[in-house]
C-alpha cells in the first residue's frame, strides 16, 4: 500500500471504531424509538380541536425544528447541570436532545400521515360505534402508518447521519473516536474514509430492508 | 307497531345555509322508509343526523323511546340540547350506516372488516366474532371472499361487504345513504337485492336512493324532501304514481328523462 493511503495502520484501533458505530447506533436507536414512541401523541395534539391542546404542541414543535441542533446540545449541555442536577453527561445531554428534537419531526410525519386517510374511514368507524382511540387505534394509525413507512426511513438515515454533531458535546460516536484516531495518527484522509464506508455499510443494508417491509406492506392492501 | 325513532323539529345549518329546516318524522319497528329528493335537498344530512354523524342544530331526536342529548335552557328561554360524547357513541352502536363509498377498512380482510366493530366495541371474542362475521357474510351472500382484502372486489360485492359489516353489530336501525350511487349500472341489483331481503326480515330501515323502482317496490313509506322539509310523503304507490303537490311532479318527470324508452313493438 502506498505511504499516503494505508488503511492497514488502523486496525490496531478498530475497537474504538467498533465502540463508536455501537454508541452512533444506540443514539439513532433512542431518538427514533422516542420519535416513533411519542411523536404520535404530539402530532394527534397538532391535529387537536382544542386549542389548549393544539397550540403547545405547535409551539414546541416549531421552537424545535427552527433552531440548529448543534445549539439544542450546546443548550442542554449547559442546562442539565443547572435545573435538572445532572453532572456533564455526554450520553445524557445527546440523547435527551436527539430524543425531543427527533419527536419534533417524526409528530409531522404522524400529523401528515393521518391527515391523509379519507375521512370516509373515521366516518365508517364511528358509524359502527367505535369511540375516538378505538378508531385512530384500529383503523386510522394502521392505514396510515403504512403510508409513514418511506418518510421514517428517511427519517433514520438523516437522524443516523446527524448524530455525528454529538461529538461536539463529547458524546463517543463514531465521528468522536475516529478524531481521536487520525488526530493521534495524523491520518485524516484514512480515518474518514474509515467513516464513510461503515455508515455506507450500515446505512445501505437498512435502506433495502426498509423498501423490502415497504413492498410488504404494499401488498397486503 | 312500536316506534324506534322520532325527529321533533330538527334543524341543521352549516354556516349560513340552512340545510333543514324543521323536519318532524318518525320511523317504526320493522319499517323501510324510502327518502327522496333532488341532490341538496337535505336528505344525505337528515339521515346522518339519526346517528348523529352530524348534530342537529336545533329540535330533538328520540330514539328507542329516550332522548338523544340534555336539554339545558339557553339564554332567553330558548332551550339547546347538549351531546354527551360517550352516548352518541353507543347510540351509534345501535345504529348501522351504509355509504355511498363503502368505506371499507382496505389493510383488513372482508371477514376482519365485519369483526373489527364486534371484536373492539362489544367486547366479542375473536372464534364468536369470526363465527357471527361468517353468518353476516353468508347473507349478503359473499362467505366465499371472507379472506380477501376489500381492493379485490367489485363495487357491488364491497357494499355488500359493508351492509353485513353495520349488520354484525345487530343494529336496532339501518341507515343507508345513497348505498348503490358509485356502483357499475350492472351491480346495482345484487346491492338492491340484499336490502329488498332485509326489508322482508323487516329490519327497520331508513334508505336514501335514487332507484325510484326500488321505492315503489320495497318501502313501506316515501318521504319527499325539498329545500330542507319535509315536501310530501305517503305510500310509495301514492307519491311515486300520483303525487299531490308540484314539485314532486317535477322530480319524478326529471327522473323519467333518464329511463330508456320502451322498445318500438
Amino acid at each position: 500500500m502506498s505511504q499516503y493511503f494505508d488503511l492497514n495502520l488502523l486496525m490496531t484501533y478498530h475497537t474504538l471504531f467498533l465502540r463508536g458505530l455501537a454508541n452512533t447506533v444506540m443514539l439513532t436507536a433512542v431518538a427514533m424509538t422516542a420519535g416513533l414512541v411519542l411523536g404520535l401523541p404530539v402530532g394527534l395534539a397538532r391535529l387537536s380541536a382544542s386549542r389548549l391542546i393544539r397550540y403547545p404542541a405547535t409551539v414546541f414543535v416549531g421552537l424545535l425544528r427552527n433552531t440548529p441542533i448543534l445549539v439544542q446540545l450546546f443548550f442542554f449541555q449547559a442546562f442539565a447541570p443547572l435545573f435538572l442536577g445532572i453532572g456533564n453527561n455526554p450520553v445524557f445531554v445527546a440523547c435527551f436532545a436527539f430524543a425531543i428534537y427527533n419527536i419534533a419531526y417524526c409528530s409531522d410525519i404522524f400529523r401528515g400521515g393521518i391527515k391523509s386517510i379519507e375521512i370516509g374511514q373515521v366516518e365508517a368507524s364511528r358509524a359502527l360505534g367505535m369511540n375516538r382511540l378505538q378508531q385512530l387505534r384500529y383503523i386510522v394509525v394502521p392505514q396510515a402508518f403504512r403510508r409513514m413507512v418511506p418518510a421514517f426511513t428517511n427519517r433514520s438515515i438523516e437522524v443516523a447521519k446527524l448524530t455525528t454533531v454529538a461529538s461536539a458535546v463529547a458524546y463517543g460516536d463514531l465521528l468522536y473516536y475516529a478524531k481521536l484516531v487520525s488526530d493521534i495518527e495524523y491520518r485524516p484522509i484514512e480515518t474518514y474514509t474509515v467513516v464513510a464506508l461503515l455508515f455506507i455499510v450500515v446505512l445501505i443494508p437498512f435502506s433495502v430492508l426498509a423498501k423490502r417491509l415497504e413492498r410488504h406492506l404494499a401488498a397486503s392492501k | 307497531m312500536a316506534e324506534l325513532l322520532r325527529v321533533e323539529n330538527l334543524r341543521k345549518s352549516f354556516g349560513a345555509v340552512e340545510v333543514l329546516r324543521s323536519i318532524d318524522l318518525a320511523v317504526e319497528t320493522g319499517e323501510t322508509v324510502v327518502l327522496l329528493g333532488s341532490s341538496g335537498s337535505g336528505k344525505s344530512t337528515l339521515l346522518r343526523c339519526m346517528n348523529f354523524l352530524e348534530v342537529p342544530s336545533s329540535g330533538r331526536v328520540y330514539f328507542d323511546g329516550r332522548s338523544v342529548g340534555r336539554e339545558i335552557p339557553g339564554p332567553q328561554g330558548a332551550a339547546a340540547m347538549v351531546y354527551n360524547e360517550a352516548e352518541l357513541t353507543r347510540l351509534r352502536s345501535r345504529i348501522g350506516m351504509v355509504f355511498q363509498q363503502f368505506n371499507l377498512f382496505p389493510h383488513l380482510t372482508v371477514a376482519r372488516n365485519v369483526m373489527v366493530a364486534p371484536m373492539k366495541v362489544k367486547g366479542m371474542g375473536k372464534e364468536e366474532a369470526r363465527a357471527l362475521a361468517l353468518r353476516m357474510l353468508h347473507r349478503v351472500g359473499i362467505a366465499e371472499k371472507a379472506d380477501d382484502y376489500p381492493s379485490r372486489l367489485s363495487g357491488g360485492q364491497q357494499q355488500r361487504v359493508a351492509i353485513a359489516r353495520s349488520l354484525a353489530m345487530e343494529p336496532a336501525l339501518m341507515l343507508f345513504d345513497e348505498a348503490t350511487s358509485a356502483l357499475d349500472p350492472e351491480l346495482v341489483g345484487e346491492v338492491l337485492e340484499v336490502m329488498r331481503e332485509l326489508s322482508r326480515e323487516r329490519v327497520t330501515m331508513v334508505i336514501v336512493t335514487h332507484e325510484l323502482g326500488f321505492a315503489y317496490h320495497v318501502a313501506d313509506r316515501v318521504l319527499f324532501l325539498h329545500e330542507g322539509a319535509i315536501h310530501e310523503e305517503g305510500k310509495p304507490g301514492d307519491i311515486l304514481l300520483s303525487p299531490r303537490r308540484q314539485r314532486t311532479r317535477e322530480f319524478l318527470r326529471g327522473h323519467d328523462k333518464f329511463r330508456l324508452p320502451h322498445a318500438p313493438s
